[in-house]
């Protein structure tokens, strides 16, 4: 058994039962690169477990539903002879919802999510059984809880912040929440953000005063003496031209969240991480932000311990990293002016989203 | 010949010398079969190893954990098996032993040098364990752990100002320019004992509280199959339908059971409609339920299985009900308005009127596959009037 287990939560969009795969590769390279540390005086294979949580399949079962039932419509008036205008136009509606277009694979998933409260009570419900199973089957015959963290993607960010919330809060009558972020094991070891939208898309309980927040088994959260701060460290990531990221942005203030006692410790239990590198022009995929120092870096040592990579090698891997990698200066620019001019306000709120997915499909498809 | 082979050692001994330095520097621990004096031996060989000794333990779960072999790590190993198997008759005898287990650990701590770090804030903590055994201990520590907050990880234990972080402490007292070998040792030797203790002690409470996995693990999985089943197979789940329906929800903070019932609404089906008593005159009816209802109670093993509304006898209760106002296109006459029932094993039943006052009865089933294999659907409907 690995050391700890790390669930990987994806964001919007098709996720086939490999969508980890790239994820675990990209960590796998990264983990390479630090040779003679003590991060990886063990094995990859050692250190980490990387189970992937999935919620695509809820919102891909109800979009195939839909089809299916205008399809089924279809055939119907087919074999009826006549098509009322009424039943035509409600079997154009679902019949839409199975095609492979950006706005039903990815942007509706985001609609869904945060504008249903019976999707988002679902899927809440559907990652927080995969984690607590997960962690279930590998606390064996003596239930010791593993070490255990969260990373997780874009759309991803709330639906885990709303499913550890509720996790972590559960009434269990009886015998009491195991997961009580008060017990042995049961707080993450770290919720990392990556594209966080969880302020965007907060529902209740609001992002900054849930229980997803960092502190030591037994912190209450601020202003509420019964919830307990459910892991030991919060990494905010986000990419200044990633425009998922920009409205809604999860900033806490003062930036000493959740208090200055818990933010003294080292490494800081919650750390914002800005980055600005373009590989790719798609900044927003968790492989192109993982690939800067500043990111996994900051993952590795929270998952480990501060002192899995030096600060020498960490100074290395810093002035070594170029922040236009594989791309001419002329590529480059043109992808960051495509992306400025998208980048929404700050102060727009969620349904924004609809029209960032479609600006940024427009932006990926242009050749650079 | 004799230069050859001379060559041949100096290069082996380089090699040699290269191998060892760069496993001195991240040495897999004397200890990876978790022998705590062998890895002291290592310390005091060489204080600059002790973190990496220290994290080697650690890593390999020595220090408390499975593959601790000291005498107390045995003793609490034999009692997680007497906890787990205990039966009511042998619960107090077990609860008993975990008193005493837990004291025991206090004890150990109270006999640490005091002067080492991380020792004083070890003894406090600990201390909240002074249990009265006279109570119901064990089980307020499952309902409300307030207080006996017990946490260790990544080779710290506890968190913010109570944090032991044993790395750490070794770093600063094996490191280059450390006072002594000694010192280091004596270190090394009090973080190898608070972290055996801290083990131990996690193991006894994740026993004690591995009753309250089992129901929370249990709870979150039959939610998540109740509300897989709702999306599956309640009837109302159009996007517009789960707009209303999601209106109407009022979930609150935390966990939320699925509804138990759906307000329908426009939603589109189709039947046959069977205008006289020849069966075989049926034809196919296009359907929009304008409004309707359609109703559950959770039931089954884990209360996850779809049951009737309300309590029925035999096979109906397992079945969901409803009914719609509908409106009908029948052939090519207007439109028609009535209603259906929505009746078990995804049958609708019902009639409407057209603006000529004909009735026509409308039997519905499964939308697409009745409309994939027509005939077969028709002879199986048929079929199913007739009592074939």
């Amino acid at each position: 058994m690995a050391d700890r287990v790390v669930f990987l939560v994806h964001g919007m969009g098709v996720h086939e039962a490999d969508w980890a795969t790239p994820w675990v590769a990209a960590l796998r390279t990264h983990f390479d690169a630090y040779p003679d540390t003590l991060l990886t005086r063990r094995s990859f294979e050692q250190r980490f477990a990387f189970v992937p949580v999935t919620f695509d399949d809820v919102l891909a079962a109800l979009l195939q539903r839909w089809h299916d039932e205008g399809f089924a419509l279809d055939l119907a008036m087919q074999q009826f002879g006549g098509e009322p205008d009424v039943l035509r136009a409600i079997e154009n509606v679902l019949q839409a919802a199975g095609q492979d277009e950006f706005f039903w694979t990815h942007a509706a998933d985001v609609l869904l999510y945060r504008g249903s409260s019976l999707v988002r009570e679902g899927i809440k419900a559907h990652v927080a059984a995969q984690i607590a199973a997960k962690l279930q089957e590998l606390a064996g015959a003596e239930g010791i809880l593993p070490d255990w963290s969260v990373v997780a993607h874009s759309l991803g960010t709330i639906v885990v912040h709303d499913a550890l919330d509720a996790l972590w809060t559960a009434q269990i009558s009886g015998v009491g929440n195991r997961f009580d972020p008060r017990n042995p094991g049961a707080q993450a070891t770290l919720v990392m953000m990556v594209a966080n939208v969880s302020r965007l898309l907060q529902t209740q309980p609001q992002a900054y005063v849930s229980t997803v927040m960092p502190g030591g088994p037994g912190a209450a959260v601020p202003g509420q003496a019964n919830r307990f701060c459910g892991c030991r460290h919060y990494l905010s990531v986000r990419h200044a031209l990633d425009p998922f990221t920009i409205p809604g942005r999860f900033r806490p203030e003062p930036p000493d969240w959740p208090d200055s006692a818990t933010q003294a410790g080292n490494p800081k239990p919650f750390l914002e991480i800005a980055v600005d590198h373009i590989h790719d022009p798609n900044v927003h995929a968790f492989e192109h932000y993982l690939a800067h120092p500043a990111v996994h870096i900051a993952l590795f040592r929270r998952l480990i311990h501060r002192m899995a990579i030096g600060q020498d090698k960490e100074q290395v891997a810093l002035e070594g990293f170029r922040a236009t990698d594989g791309l001419s200066p002329a590529a480059a620019i043109e992808i960051k002016t495509r992306l400025e001019r998208i980048i929404p306000a700050a102060d727009e709120l969620w349904p924004i989203l609809r029209l960032v997915s479609d600006a940024y499909r427009a932006h990926l498809a242009t050749p650079t | 010949m004799r230069l050859e082979r001379a060559s041949a050692v100096l290069v082996a001994a380089v090699v040699a010398l290269g191998l060892s330095a760069s496993t001195a520097a991240h040495a897999q621990p004397a200890a990876g079969d978790c022998d705590i004096a062998a890895s002291e031996q290592e310390v005091q060989a060489d204080p600059t190893v002790a973190v990496d000794v220290f994290a080697g333990l650690w890593d390999d779960r020595c220090l408390g954990f499975e593959r601790c072999t000291q005498e107390l790590c045995v003793r609490t190993e034999a009692w997680a098996e007497r906890w787990r198997t205990a039966d009511r008759a042998g619960l107090p005898e077990a609860q008993a032993e975990a008193f005493d287990l837990i004291d025991e650990i206090r004890r150990r701590a109270d006999a640490l040098p005091v002067n080492q770090p991380g020792v004083a804030t070890f003894q406090r903590r600990i201390a909240a364990f002074d249990l009265d055994r006279s109570g119901d201990l064990i089980g307020e520590l499952r309902a409300d752990p307030q207080g006996a907050e017990w946490d260790v990880r990544n080779y710290t234990l506890f968190a913010d100002a109570d944090a032991i972080d044993a790395l750490a402490i070794l770093d600063e007292a094996c490191a280059g320019g450390a006072p002594s070998a000694d010192a280091c040792l004596a270190t090394f030797r009090t973080q190898v004992a608070l972290f055996t203790l801290a083990g131990l002690q996690t193991r006894i409470l994740s026993n004690i509280l591995k009753e309250s996995l089992e129901a929370t693990v249990g709870y979150v999985v039959a939610l998540d199959q109740r509300w897989q089943n709702y999306f599956r197979n309640s009837r109302a789940i159009l996007p517009w339908e789960l707009l209303v329906n999601g209106w109407l929800f009022r979930p609150e903070r935390g966990f939320n059971e699925p509804p138990s019932s759906q307000i329908i609404l426009m939603h589109p089906t189709a039947a046959m409609g069977l205008e006289d008593a020849q069966l075989s005159d049926a034809s196919a009816a296009l359907v929009l339920e304008l409004a309707g209802w359609y109703g559950w109670r959770w039931g089954g093993a884990d209360q996850t299985e779809m049951k009737a509304p309300l309590r029925l006898p035999g096979w109906l209760d397992d079945f969901p009900l409803g009914g719609s106002v509908i409106l009908g296109f029948d052939g090519d006459r207007d439109p028609g308005f009535g209603g259906v029932l929505h009746l078990p094993r995804n049958w609708s039943l019902g009639g409407m009127v057209d603006r000529g006052g004909d009735f026509t009865l409308l039997v519905s089933v499964d939308l697409l596959k009745l409309f994939i294999d027509p005939q077969s659907q028709r002879r199986e409907l048929v079929s199913l009037f007739r009592g074939d």
